[in-house]
């Protein structure tokens, strides 16, 4: 099980409470073995997905499919640490608003599994500490 | 004696590779005796990821082409998918149990994305109990996704 889980927020929803992201161990595996493409890739899909939502034409979207496909054919970017691992999973699967733009406050932060509370009974009142 | 015979396809120029597990045992393949196709093995219509997830644990037991699972907050869970589906018209389904209790029969449904917009990268499902409607946290969640 990894070591490290990712508690952030979103400022676009300021009522919603910290949420937890956790990395799949299968993937973990993966970005360690080096068979990750850039992240580019996944960059570039998720800008055109948000374009045609922008647009209205989101119904009828389909990623281009050599975009597409780059997910597996594109060189891939090598070995990763864990801790490498989990910056390229922010950057992949957090909303880029939450880590890409400086607030007066951390948005996000990269924990150590034993530290997310076990307790759930007050889970939607999880703030991001400071 | 029946032969074993491997072909190319001239009109390709990859390679194919057949790779040995980490074993130290002898294992053996048996073919069957009729004509099988593995053209379309991992095409259209067929389970393209999963997990089994426990949202009282915050955990992921396991899983196939996923990358994370975030736990939005109590009942509401986003599985963001390892790769992304070429068009969201792929199909999910998204199971919710294991709670002892009479009141927790899960109610379970999904939307797509965030903000109510459908995305090919990612899935959030959100799980109420039948009896008030709250939302609630399971000891399983399994999604699936088929395309």
């Amino acid at each position: 099980m990894s070591n490290y889980r990712v508690i952030f927020e979103d400022p676009e929803q300021p009522e919603q409470p910290a949420m937890v992201l956790v990395p799949s161990d299968n993937w973990l595996e993966e970005a360690k073995a080096g068979l990750l493409p850039p992240i580019s890739v996944y960059w570039a899909l998720q800008d055109d997905e948000q374009q045609a939502i922008a647009e209205g034409r989101h119904d009828t979207f389909k990623h281009d499919p050599e975009k597409h496909a780059a997910q597996w054919t594109a060189p891939r970017i090598g070995p990763l640490t864990e801790e490498e691992a989990m910056e390229y999973l922010i950057m992949k699967d957090i909303p880029r608003h939450i880590w890409s733009v400086e607030y007066n406050r951390p948005m996000f932060k990269i924990v150590k599994t034993a530290d997310v509370p076990s307790d759930r009974q007050f889970r939607n009142a999880w703030r991001l500490a400071a | 004696m029946a032969t074993i015979k491997l072909q190319g396809n001239a009109s390709g120029s990859g390679s194919v590779t057949l790779t040995a597990p980490n074993t130290n045992s002898a294992r053996t393949i048996t073919l069957p005796d009729q004509d099988v196709d593995f053209g379309n093995l991992g095409g259209a219509g067929s389970v393209k990821a999963w997990v089994n997830y426990s949202h009282t644990s915050n955990a992921i037991r396991d899983s196939n082409q996923v990358s994370s699972v975030t736990d939005t907050t109590t009942g509401i869970f986003t599985v963001n998918w390892t790769s992304a589906f070429s068009n969201t018209y792929y199909i999910t389904s998204v199971m919710a149990g294991g709670n002892n209790s009479s009141t927790n029969v899960p109610a379970v449904g999904y939307s797509f994305g965030g903000g109510g917009a459908a995305t090919t990268t990612l899935l959030r499902s959100f799980n109420a109990e039948d009896v008030d409607g709250g939302f609630v946290d399971y000891v399983n969640q399994d999604v699936i996704a088929v395309h």
